[in-house]
């Protein structure tokens, strides 16, 4: 469960929020320049967890609730955070080489893609890195075909290709 | 003596357009030009594609226009020299990335305020940049 995407006009109004919604968990904090801040909850229906989210970027935050594991995805800015929903905890923080765009789930592989700017990371179910590409312009359009993902980039005419299994680009595919 | 003289008429030529140099260090330096491609139009919210370039393309701008940055022919020619200066300055280099990109940071000013500029760079390629600040 995953409840609306809700912002507040100042870091005050969030924090207070959270201090009368428990448990709940921050991600954020130190982020440079804050302009934007959200809270949102996962979980368990009766007892959700609050989460709360300071970014820099214009982009609103996006999470992805991963019931069998009780965790949940989010990603923000140049990241993207595995939180814990049974322990309220944030377990890591994971740099991305671009600013975070969107999660797409790879269904039959048990994946989940992290889009972002410049590139895709691969993710476990259980928030594990499995593999990452770094494009070497700004994404502008991607679609999963068969077991492949393919990338199109800005100021590059030919599409990029990229095996799900491993991240690696396919034979017919330009670097 | 001739070796000598094309020795010396190689060392002055600088490097030719798209080649790395350390001539920032010479003060022969040779100012290298960048390749915006289209970045300048993703910086000033005219961004096409996906919906989040475009969100990203028009928050941007947005930002720009908070410091008194709007989309006219002066703003382009100040960022196309702005970019200019921080591609061809040997010290804003903040990170390298595992892909060999690089991480510059600068200062852009406009009439309202500066916010903090990240780029990164594919040797004198722009791939893309970050505003921090601003509204």
């Amino acid at each position: 469960m995953c409840g609306p995407l809700k912002s507040w006009d100042s870091k005050t109004l969030l924090l207070d929020y959270l201090r009368q919604n428990t448990p709940n968990v921050i991600v954020g904090c130190a982020v440079e320049a804050p302009r934007g801040y959200y809270s949102c909850s996962v979980g368990d229906v009766d007892l959700p967890l609050h989460v709360g989210v300071i970014v820099n970027q214009a982009k609103a935050p996006s999470i992805l609730p991963l019931p069998k594991v009780q965790r949940a995805i989010l990603g923000y800015d140049q990241s993207f955070a595995v939180i814990d929903c049974r322990s309220a905890s944030l377990q890591q923080v994971t740099q991305l080489d671009g600013v975070f765009f969107q999660f797409l789930r790879a269904e039959e592989r048990q994946q989940i893609l992290a889009l972002h700017e410049l590139g895709v990371v691969a993710i476990s179910e259980e928030g594990k890195e499995l593999w990452r590409y770094t494009t070497n312009d700004i994404l502008e359009d991607w679609m999963i075909v068969d077991n492949n993902l393919i990338l199109t980039v800005m100021d590059s005419s030919s599409p990029v290709s990229l095996m799900l299994a491993s991240g690696a680009s396919t034979p017919d595919s330009s670097p | 003596m001739l070796i000598y003289l094309l020795t010396l008429l190689f060392s002055l030529s600088g490097p030719a357009m798209g080649e790395c140099s350390d001539f920032s260090h010479s003060p022969l330096a040779a100012k290298t030009t960048p390749q915006l491609g289209q970045k300048l139009e993703y910086f000033l919210g005219n961004a096409t594609g996906n919906a989040h370039n475009i969100q990203r393309s028009t928050g941007m701008l947005r930002q720009l226009e908070s410091v008194g940055l709007h989309d006219t022919l002066a703003t382009r020619q100040y960022l196309t020299e702005h970019l200019s200066s921080v591609v061809n300055n040997a010290n804003n280099i903040v990170r390298t990335q595992a892909n060999g990109t690089v991480v510059r940071e600068s200062l852009l000013m406009g009439p309202n305020g500066g916010m903090k500029f990240e780029t990164v760079w594919d040797g004198t390629k722009l791939i893309t940049g970050k505003l921090l600040g601003g509204n």
